[in-house]
């Protein structure tokens, strides 16, 4: 079940409101929990019953090995509940990955019937993970089954994120007023969801059609133009942004339906003006997990090695910065999913960042510099810079195949000629002498097609999109007199304009109304969102 | 007490390549650019290096600001 089907918004999410507000009449609190527990294991199911199991049997393991650690402290039970989920989701997830390479290594032919990639398997097994090693540390606070259950199930965050943690939410769990069904809850509740709605449907499914045609056709070696490729690419950048942070404010606001706060996902990842600070503002659960988890004891041990051995500058900076990053990067692209290209996005990733770092080395040692001294120019570049990595890093994400992404991404560096309109012909003067021996040709800026009739709504629409990235509050900010979320990162204070900070007032009301049905009126077929495959 | 800051602002001062650095009690990770996950080992294995120390994981993810640094530091000093 999707958020974004008649289903879910008309039939789903009322019952389970009314199922919750009646539970909350009879006070029992118990029966609220088992009732959004069982509510989301439907929803679950939903898409696939035998899965069910899987999800139930992860949830009954994890729980019993971390209260069993919690009390007996051995490294030999975390070690095992380690294999335990990562057994599963490399069987799950990446097995068939797996013998294809070694097929093709190992020129053999050993057969592995295809695994279908359970809903989530993601998500809820990394959270169990940091469940898992926080309560080898000490650091979880005997929770009650039900809450852990809820945990990790609950539907809002259960298939595509933001990756909570335990720490976070069990305690909300105790307190009282989450049990209480309130008006303002559910109004703010309701104005972020229809904020994630019309994010998910009109903008990203609206955007997407110019993203499409140009991924499949390099599927199939078409030659495409530049300007069709970079504009292919750019629309896709934006459907991606507004697919992926419009299902995590659904997320946040259905969960603020119920009285329970999420942590913020993204915070206006195209503002970021470096790499580094990129990453801390897209998919935030995810890196700072990773960060917790993975980089900070993988830099500490290089680190210490490094200065053990009293390494050169150089050997230095390979061995604590360049080696870490690689291979925190390279998991975060296996993470997204089992194919080369997922690898290519993580380490491309990860060298953007190394070279960040060799840049702030240089900064750092030539201080007196100024390589450009207006602001607002270095401002200018180092965000075109920025993003125009990012978007070059999604090629990889999204073409269905290595072939495919080298395709696209010729075609973006000019190695199939520039094209220009053939209008131009004969109006540039010397100019066209210049052009033709630098190899641009005059066949047409678009003539594969795969913008759609009329290119220019296109490009409009793309620059229509980027602005707004950049000049729009993002919802933290927007609804930052309610706080409806868990922060994540530090609140940038910028002084928007008072209208467009939510209030519980008319106007605000009718906005919500005007988004919602431009949303639901748009529902013409079910795209998955595209974050589910991972 | 006043001596421990002194000689961190030292430390923070090489790694981060910034002789006007000048550390408080409360100067948090938020107050210096260059202060991120990235350079963060780096500054905790130098400070390391020069009590001859050797901090958890858990304390270092859990540092608030200097103060808490200096804190730990004389901790494992007393030890």
């Amino acid at each position: 079940m999707l958020f974004n089907s008649y289903i879910f918004i008309f039939c789903f999410l009322p019952l389970v409101l009314l199922g919750f507000f009646i539970c909350q009449k009879l006070k029992y609190q118990y029966l609220s929990l088992l009732w959004l527990i069982s509510s989301s294991l439907f929803f679950y199911a939903w898409w696939n019953t035998k899965y069910l199991l899987l999800i139930i049997f992860s949830v009954l393991i994890n729980f019993a090995l971390g209260s069993l650690i919690e009390k007996i402290r051995r490294k030999s039970l975390l070690v095992f509940g380690l294999f335990f989920n990562l057994g599963l989701i490399g069987y799950y997830k990446y097995a068939n990955f797996f013998v294809d390479n070694l097929n093709t290594i190992l020129a053999s032919n050993i057969h592995l019937h295809k695994v279908i990639l359970p809903l989530a398997i993601s998500f809820f097994t990394f959270q169990q993970i940091v469940y898992l090693v926080d309560a080898y540390r000490g650091q979880t606070k005997q929770y009650k089954f039900l809450h852990y259950c809820l945990f990790v199930t609950f539907f809002p965050q259960l298939i595509a994120g933001p990756i909570v943690h335990h720490k976070e939410m069990i305690p909300q769990f105790n307190l009282g007023k989450f049990y209480n069904l309130r008006f303002k809850n559910l109004a703010i509740g309701l104005s972020i969801f229809a904020i994630g709605l019309f994010k998910k449907i009109v903008i990203a499914d609206g955007i997407s059609i110019y993203a499409t045609p140009m991924f499949d056709a390099a599927e199939i070696n078409v030659q495409l133009t530049f300007f069709e490729a970079w504009f292919g690419t750019l629309a896709y950048s934006m459907q991606l942004y507004f697919d992926f942070s419009g299902y995590s404010d659904m997320a946040i606001g259905l969960a603020r339906m119920f009285g329970l706060k999420l942590p913020v996902n993204f915070y206006s990842p195209y503002k970021a003006l470096n790499i580094a600070d990129f990453w801390r503002r897209w998919h935030i659960t995810l890196s700072r997990l990773i960060r917790e988890y993975l980089w900070d004891p993988v830099s500490l041990n290089l680190t210490r090695l490094g200065f053990k051995y009293k390494l050169g500058t150089v050997t230095f900076f390979v061995l604590a910065t360049i080696i870490p990053t690689l291979f925190t990067f390279f998991w975060i692209g296996l993470w997204h999913g089992a194919g080369w290209d997922f690898i290519i996005f993580g380490l491309l990733h990860g060298s953007y960042i190394v070279l960040f770092n060799i840049w702030s080395k240089i900064k750092q040692n030539f201080p007196k510099i100024k390589f450009i001294r207006n602001r607002y120019i270095s401002t200018s570049i180092a965000w075109s810079i920025t993003f125009l990595s990012v978007a070059i890093g999604w090629v990889f994400f999204r073409a269905e195949s290595i072939n495919g992404a080298k395709n696209v991404l010729s075609a973006m560096f000019g190695y199939n000629q520039i094209s220009l309109p053939p209008g131009l012909l004969g109006n540039l003067g010397s100019f066209e002498k210049v052009l033709v021996e630098n190899g641009f040709v005059f066949q047409g800026m678009f003539s594969n097609g795969v913008l759609g009739n009329d290119p220019f709504i296109a490009i409009q629409l793309v620059f229509l999109l980027i602005g707004s990235c950049l000049v729009l509050p993002n919802c933290q900010q927007i609804f930052a007199r309610y706080k409806p979320y868990i922060s994540t990162y530090p609140n940038v204070k910028i002084s928007y304009p008072r209208w467009l900070l939510w209030r519980p007032t008319l106007k605000w009301g009718f906005l919500s109304v005007v988004f919602f049905s431009l949303a639901i009126l748009s529902i013409n077929k079910e795209s998955e969102f595209l974050y589910f495959q991972f | 007490m006043e001596n421990r800051i002194e000689e961190l602002n030292k430390i923070f001062s090489e790694v981060f390549g910034d002789k006007n650095l000048e550390l408080n009690r409360e100067t948090s990770a938020s107050d210096i650019d260059k202060w991120d996950s990235l350079t963060n080992m780096h500054l905790i294995v130098a400070i390391e290096d020069f009590y001859k120390i050797r901090f958890e994981l858990q304390e270092i993810q859990s540092l608030q600001n200097v103060g808490e640094l200096c804190d730990y530091v004389d901790r494992y000093l007393a030890d």
